[in-house]
């Protein structure tokens, strides 16, 4: 993997220019195009953008303007975020030839600081799955092991960071589409609290759950990127006004982490079939904790339990109403046997032909439990559980700064393993989906491998806007295990 | 059981062939199922917060910027059938 020091370090020295690396990487992305992590490469763009990137560092005297801290970092996006001038597909038939006339704010804020954007990364269709196996343009792999997925549903953005095509992408986590992935691929993955981050530009998959953030190979890197990303914008009506100020340092001494008995419970059921080895590198990661002064306090998190079937509820429904706008009329393509739609019905129906199963299969529940007769027994009834989950955590950050749990049940599993088993491949959100519901931030870090050497993911949970707590915490961590 | 597919589908604007009727109907009453767990819960004393961002807030009805305005002149361009400015679709009125 490569990071934003080593790259700005050797243009500095005169090593490397950033257009030298910029060649480099997309070489790279070229070689390792077996991967599949990429869904479009900007070669030209990406080329020029990192000449005027040196052409400003020599400007600058040889040294990084404060204005620019990424200058000249190579960046990878989600290819559900807007970026003007370049195909913008959310791995969809449906959106295979849209091309953006906007950059997301995410986007323009990496522009704005400096960053060369590469291209954009494969994911599921939509940001829907937990495996990377739902695009319509085929997975992206696992660069530890190709046979395995990279984890979803930012599949390609983790791929592309661990196998050192880039040094951090953009992401969006509504369930877990950061986390699982960064997870799976050995990487770190940040979920901001929610409204920290704009989604303007973000394809909206699940509007109350949704969130951008970064992947990246190391703490700095992804603590970097939240930076330039975070803050108020206009044109997104839940994006927070005012951030809180972070506290600038914090030390692991002292620090109180919460461990769930849900998450750790010997009943199998309630773990849902943690894996052991998964379950001893999570807990090796808090026994170092403790040898460095944090404390260990036992938690419980009751309605926990509801948060996959509450997740699922929510955020089906919030879908089927997302994704009613693409009907072939405003964006994307129509379907092949559209000459032949006799009624309006026929139309939307043959254009929304071209969404892929698990999108087709998330539209159906959701329009179902939205519906006369069942909304109150299934949706109003989720957004109940909901409120019982965020105050779960409301009374364990009374007594905790910060809770631990591992990312996912399991490591890395192989292509096509879960992909006939909808339940099974939800429940792997088991541990991520309820900061979602609760709208708070995520962190998830590398911890060691398993036996076959595939990457385990600590989850570090925080309060809302805690974000520096959960990257110090994971910084102590790093390179210790 | 209370799921009727195909008139979940026409709500939906999807149609279904017969392959994905019989592949979906049972991974949707299966998932229906299992999240049927939270209608045990006793619901009935929780009080309903305000949505979680209390951040929310409306813009200004203002025309964009010539930015924001050539982007929507684009993007109707870009869809998938345009004149004049205007989304173009084929007459599908029936009578």
């Amino acid at each position: 993997m490569i990071t934003i020091r080593e790259i700005q370090e050797k243009a500095l020295q005169g090593e490397s220019s950033f257009a030298a690396t910029c060649e480099n990487l997309i070489q790279k992305i070229h070689q390792r195009s077996k991967l599949n992590a990429f869904l479009s490469v900007e070669s030209q763009r990406a080329h020029e953008r990192a000449k005027w990137a040196d052409e400003q560092l020599s400007r600058a005297g040889g040294k990084i303007p404060a204005h620019l801290p990424l200058l000249g970092v190579p960046v990878a996006i989600k290819d559900n975020l807007q970026w003007s001038g370049s195909r913008t597909t959310c791995a969809s038939k449906m959106l295979e030839n849209y091309c953006s006339p906007f950059s997301a704010t995410s986007v323009s804020r990496l522009e704005r600081a400096g960053a060369v954007i590469l291209g954009k990364t494969n994911l599921d269709e939509f940001a829907m799955g937990g495996s990377g196996e739902h695009s319509a343009f085929g997975p992206a792999l696992n660069p530890r092991d190709e046979t395995r997925v990279p984890g979803g549903s930012s599949s390609g953005s983790a791929a592309a960071v661990a196998a050192g095509l880039v040094p951090v992408a953009l992401g969006s986590d509504t369930g877990g589409s950061i986390r699982l992935p960064a997870s799976f691929c050995g990487v770190v993955g940040l979920k901001p609290t929610y409204g920290r981050v704009s989604r303007h530009g973000l394809v909206a998959f699940a509007s109350s759950l949704d969130q951008v953030g970064p992947l990246g190979a190391t703490m700095e890197d992804v603590s970097q990127v939240q930076r330039v990303i975070e803050g108020f914008d206009p044109l997104d009506s839940t994006s927070i006004r005012e951030i809180p100020p972070l506290p600038l340092a914090v030390q692991v001494r002292g620090v109180r982490i919460g461990v769930p008995q849900e998450f750790f419970a010997d009943d199998p059921s309630a773990a849902s079939g943690l894996q052991p080895e998964v379950r001893l590198r999570v807990e090796q990661a808090l026994q170092k904790y403790e040898s460095l002064g944090a404390k260990l306090v036992p938690i419980s998190l009751p309605h926990v339990r509801h948060a996959v079937s509450c997740y699922y509820l929510i955020a089906v429904a919030e879908a089927s109403s997302n994704l009613s706008r693409f009907d072939g009329i405003r964006f994307g393509t129509r379907g092949p046997r559209v000459g032949e739609a006799k009624t309006l019905e026929d139309f939307y129906c043959e254009n929304r032909s071209l969404f892929g199963k698990e999108v087709k299969r998330r539209i159906l529940l959701g329009t179902f439990v939205l519906s006369a007769g069942f909304h109150e027994a299934y949706y109003k009834r989720a957004r109940i559980v909901r409120e019982l989950i965020r105050a779960d955590f409301e009374v364990a950050f009374s007594q905790v700064d910060l809770i631990a749990s591992p990312v996912a049940p399991t490591t890395a599993f192989k292509l096509g393993e879960q992909n006939l088993n909808p339940i099974q491949m939800y429940l792997n959100d088991l541990y991520t989906i309820p900061a979602n519901l609760a709208g708070l931030p995520a962190i998830s870090l590398p911890v060691g491998s398993d036996s076959l050497g595939l990457p385990v993911g600590l989850q570090l949970i925080g309060s809302a806007h805690s974000e520096t707590l959960l990257i110090q915490l994971g910084r102590a961590l790093e390179g210790s295990l | 059981m209370d799921l009727d597919l195909q008139k979940v589908a026409k709500l939906a604007r999807l149609r279904l062939s017969s392959d994905e009727a019989i592949e979906f109907a049972p991974q949707i009453e299966s998932i229906l199922e299992h999240v049927r767990s939270i209608q045990s819960l006793e619901l009935s004393s929780v009080r309903m917060a305000q949505p979680q961002s209390s951040a929310g807030h409306l813009r200004a009805d203002q025309a964009g910027t010539e930015e924001r305005v050539e982007a929507s002149e684009r993007l109707v361009e870009l869809s998938p059938g345009s004149m004049n400015g205007y989304f173009e679709v084929p007459q599908v009125v029936s009578q």
